[in-house]
């Protein structure tokens, strides 16, 4: 029989690591096996149904039956002639990008704040910075609608850039100050004796290296706006609109397998794009 | 150095160097941000929920608490907004136990899959909300593909009637938010140290001794942070009972909508929003008496 | 006028007085030492003096020009960090070359000095070298070339040496003395090694509590140490309670014990007064032969701590209740080595003893 120290180190999962203890060696082991069933069940429904979209996607059947008896590209085609669908996916992409960047710069300065300075009332102020997170969406689209139509506002692209940073801020500061904790200020302090003013140590020395965070959480802001739609369905005019509000509009109108392609679309985008800015800084930044 | 220069700092430095200006600045910008995009608005609305609705969304400044009497009169709102969170309990409820056992297979397994499978649950959580909850309807409407397929087979001569029910609501709302239930236990399991257990089971504990004692105290960071986000989330869902939801699901989501978009009614939906934040807050209230509210989303966000 | 003066500089944290109303000048090309126990100040000190940190109340005037509210990036004033403080996503070329840069020298310029730099602390061709991949002892050498590459007016050293091995601080640290005897720039050096303070400075300057001891040359400082504190900080020492007394024109201080010991003369004691007596473990001598006339101790050998070249002898004095350490350099040729429990008696040189009021700077 072998020793218990090699189950230890040879284990690969909890139950072999437990292979050694007699009596209960096959409970754990149909317990283990019960956690591993559920955890194939929630992946399958976590995951079967996107891909029912993706091979629907290229099923030239306006039925849509499953699974396709041919794949074509159908869809593509109608989806990438339709104008105002490419308008959505444009405009998304513009407020996407835009508010990534709105809510990194703002996310940097204010996490800088909130980590370098003592003020009065910083425990409070925090969770007025996170309440973006706590209102329900559903309230926040309807307050910014009315607010906006009430300082006679119209509905624009920049409103709706401004309210997705709105929408990011909460993640982006969260995500840049647990960065801003392990940062070691004598750096900067180093920076000003050497005579950088304070704009001048931010680019040249906080910037660069806190700078992993900032494109994480900029890549969660995207992520973020490009899919809401809850609050933006209030903010968006025709020429305004974005992928989620259109996808919904079709929904409500007819089921066609166009929406499919447009949502195929929409998941690659919004899973690409964060994976290659993520891999460009894996790439760009070593460590 | 000169004189001067030391007696006159550049006027940039003393702008530069004014705590008022730095304090503006940072950290300043982004309270600004949501004190005036977040919280004037909210007030606002709170005014507006005191004022007359006119025609087309137009309000009549005149004080009335008549929103409120409407909210109190017809028993029907207080109802849907008990149903929602109803809901929200319900949907916790199960994406605790599934997310719970998700994210501590993740903690604790050692295959080489182990990557593969967190990624997958980011990738997950980053697909938006509309595509998860469309993903239902095909799967599971009546000429959907599960129906499809089970006929195929023989399983089934009629199609199941599960969508557009409770169910299919349900169903799809939890399994879209398991990845917030997922991650911070993951987090927080994959950070207790497998000695620990080991120490305890060798002191002779049962493996659910060791399990109650070590690794649930230790992952309830987690916990507390998905049952926040996933409680929130889904009693304020809109699109899940928008879609996959039956005639008999009510929640109070697209019910403002409804109200502010087609019956024109700003008043009483700032009505209705107000009533249903302040029972957000007081709930919120009743959390951060036992735990740290901003530990609790840092968890969850990051 | 000084090159640089502290007037009455005075920071509070909270309730915490960091520096308590320090004065001091400084001398241009001086090298002055900055010594005390951890937490005493010295860092609050330094960051004032650059900056970082602005005193409470009090003037800091360099060249005779109120700085004490100029920013750090309008001082031309260098500091070597503790941990150095180099910027990590830079190159060791980049890091020498900042202060340079944020003057506006050109390329060619920069690259002149910065070679000229390493050469100095003999860190030539570490140019494209990232921080990490260099080690302790050089990132060391890295900083200092960091600090003085832009011709400060002055530079500060907080601790440089305290994160490095005892052989490379012995080595560094004689370097850093040939480094500003090369490019004499006036240079302020915190540390609380005291073989350091004594042999690295002109002026050195000893801190407790906030409070400035005593500021002189190093010599001064050990031999005449003004305050308590200051005596039993430098060097190993005994300290004995006594009361003043004059007999004859001779100081004499009366131990608690009964034992007498002649002092130098110090004209502000007077007949009565308390005093802490301070002997200093190398200054006591054993009486080998021809017993002087005075200042003779008796006692028992306790224990005995051969280290090769010398022995340390700890004497229990049962009229003091005290154990006084001795040093003794072992002449092997000559010397009898004594044995645990031999009666020896040992002396002490009148103007080795230090006589201090007894209420001077607690230690
Ligand atoms: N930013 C600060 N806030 C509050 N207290 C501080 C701050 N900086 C220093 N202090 C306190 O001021 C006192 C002096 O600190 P300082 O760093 O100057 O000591 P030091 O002599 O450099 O000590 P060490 O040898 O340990 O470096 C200490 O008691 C320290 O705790
Ligand atoms: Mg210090």
């Amino acid at each position: 029989m072998a020793t218990e120290q090699d189950h230890v180190t040879k284990g690969e999962t909890d139950v072999d690591a437990e292979r050694g203890y007699f009596g209960i060696t096959f409970a754990s082991r149909t317990k283990w096996n019960l956690i591993r069933l559920v955890t194939v069940v929630v992946y399958v429904l976590m995951l079967l149904p996107l891909l029912v979209i993706v091979v629907n996607s290229f099923n030239p059947s306006r039925l849509g039956n499953f699974p396709p008896e041919s794949l074509s590209l159908r869809w593509y085609t109608e989806l990438f002639a339709d104008e105002l669908m490419l308008r959505a996916l444009w405009n998304s992409l513009q407020v996407g990008v835009a508010a990534a960047f709105g809510a990194g710069l703002i996310g940097t300065l204010t996490a800088m704040g909130f980590v370098r300075k003592n003020f009065r009332m910083q425990d409070a102020l925090v969770i007025v910075l996170l309440s973006p997170l706590l209102v329900p969406p559903i309230i926040v689209g309807v307050a910014a609608t009315i607010f906006f139509s009430q300082i006679g506002i119209g509905r624009s692209l920049m409103w709706l850039i401004v309210m997705h940073t709105l929408l990011g801020l909460p993640y982006a500061f969260l995500i840049i100050r647990s960065q801003l904790y392990l940062f070691d200020e004598t750096l900067e302090e180093a920076a000003q004796t050497l005579g950088a003013d304070r704009v001048t140590t931010f680019r040249e020395v906080t910037l660069p290296l806190i700078s992993p965070s900032i494109i994480t959480a900029m890549v969660i802001v995207f992520v973020i706006s490009f899919g809401e739609f809850t609050a933006t369905q209030f903010w968006v005019k025709r020429t305004t609109t974005t992928v989620p509000v259109v996808i919904f509009s079709m929904l409500r109108t007819s089921i066609s397998p166009k929406i499919d392609a447009l949502a195929t679309v929409m998941l690659v985008v919004t899973i690409a794009i964060p994976l290659a800015v993520l891999g460009i800084r894996r790439y760009a930044m070593p460590n | 150095m000169s004189t001067e220069r030391a007696r006159l700092p550049a006027m940039k430095d003393r702008v530069m160097e004014n705590d008022w200006v730095q304090f503006l600045i940072s950290p300043g910008i982004g309270i600004a941000w949501v004190l005036g995009l977040l919280f004037l608005p909210m007030t606002i609305i709170l005014v507006i929920s005191f004022a007359i609705p006119g025609d087309f969304g137009n309000v009549i400044y005149e004080f009335t608490t008549a929103n409120y009497e409407r909210f109190v009169n017809a028993g029907v709102y207080q109802s849907i907004i008990l149903e929602s969170l109803m809901y929200g309990v319900v949907v916790t409820l199960i994406a605790l136990p599934a997310g719970y056992t998700v994210g501590y297979f993740l903690g604790r397994s050692k295959t080489d899959w182990k990557w593969v499978l967190l990624g997958l649950v980011v990738l997950q959580y980053w697909v938006p909300f509309i595509i998860r909850t469309y993903a239902w309807i095909i799967v599971l409407s009546n000429n959907g593909v599960l129906n499809t397929l089970l006929m195929d087979v023989g399983v089934i001569a009629q199609p199941l009637d599960v969508m557009y029910s409770n169910v299919s609501m349900i169903l799809g709302l939890t399994v879209s938010l398991l990845p917030f239930m997922i991650l911070p236990v993951y987090v927080s399991v994959s950070t207790i140290e497998e000695d620990q257990i080991h120490a305890a089971k060798t002191l002779g504990a049962t493996d659910f001794r060791a399990f109650r004692e070590i690794t649930l105290p230790q992952s309830l960071p987690g916990i507390v942070s998905g049952i926040l986000f996933v409680f929130i989330i889904s009693a304020g869902a809109f699109l899940a009972p928008t879609l996959l939801g039956g005639p008999t699901t009510r929640m109070i989501a697209p019910i403002i909508e409804g109200v502010f978009i087609n019956d024109f009614n700003w008043p009483f939906a700032a009505a209705l929003s107000m009533i249903y934040f302040a029972i957000i807050a007081f709930l919120l209230y009743l959390f951060t008496r036992r735990v740290d509210l901003e530990e609790a989303l840092e968890t969850g966000a990051t | 006028m000084a090159f640089l003066e502290l007037d009455d500089v005075r920071k509070e944290f909270g309730d915490l007085v960091a520096v308590d109303d320090v004065s001091l000048s400084i001398e241009e090309g001086q090298f002055v030492t900055i010594v005390g126990p951890s937490g005493c100040g010295k860092s609050t000190i330094l960051r004032s003096i650059t900056g970082l940190e602005t005193p409470t109340s009090g003037e800091i005037r360099l060249e005779g020009n109120d700085i004490t509210d100029l920013p750090p990036y309008r001082r031309n004033i260098g500091l070597v960090f503790q941990d150095y403080a180099l910027f990590p996503h830079k190159t060791v070329f980049e890091n020498v070359a900042f202060g340079l840069k944020m003057r506006g020298a050109s390329d060619e310029e920069q690259r002149e000095r910065v070679e000229e730099m390493l050469r100095m602390v003999n860190l030539e061709g570490y140019e494209e070298k990232y921080p990490k991949e260099c080690s302790g002892g050089e990132q060391q050498r890295i900083a200092v070339a960091r600090a003085i590459a832009f011709d400060p007016d002055l530079v500060l050293m907080d601790e440089p040496l305290s994160n490095l091995d005892k052989n490379l601080r012995t080595s560094i640290r004689s370097e850093l003395r040939r480094i500003q005897d090369e490019t004499g720039v006036t240079t302020v050096y915190v540390t609380h090694n005291q073989n350091e303070a004594l042999s690295l400075g002109d002026k050195l300057a000893v801190m407790n509590d906030g409070r400035l001891e005593q500021y002189e040359e190093p010599e001064t400082v050990y031999r005449e140490p003004q305050t308590r504190f200051v005596a039993d900080f430098l060097g190993r020492s005994t300290e004995l309670p006594g009361t003043f007394r004059r007999r004859n024109g001779d100081a004499i201080a009366e131990l608690d014990g009964g034992v007498e010991l002649v002092v130098g003369n110090d004209e502000s004691l007077a007949e009565g007064d308390d005093v802490a007596l301070f002997l200093r473990d190398e200054k006591l001598k054993l009486v080998d032969g021809t017993a002087p006339t005075a200042n003779v101790i008796d006692g028992t050998i306790e224990s005995v701590d051969y280290r090769g070249r010398d022995v340390n002898y700890y004497i229990h004095v049962p009229e003091l209740d005290q154990t006084l350490q001795v040093s003794h350099i072992a002449d092997n040729s000559t010397e009898t080595f004594h044995e645990l429990g031999d009666r020896v008696s040992m002396y002490v040189e009148p103007e080795n003893v230090t006589c201090l009021p007894a209420s001077t700077g607690r230690s």
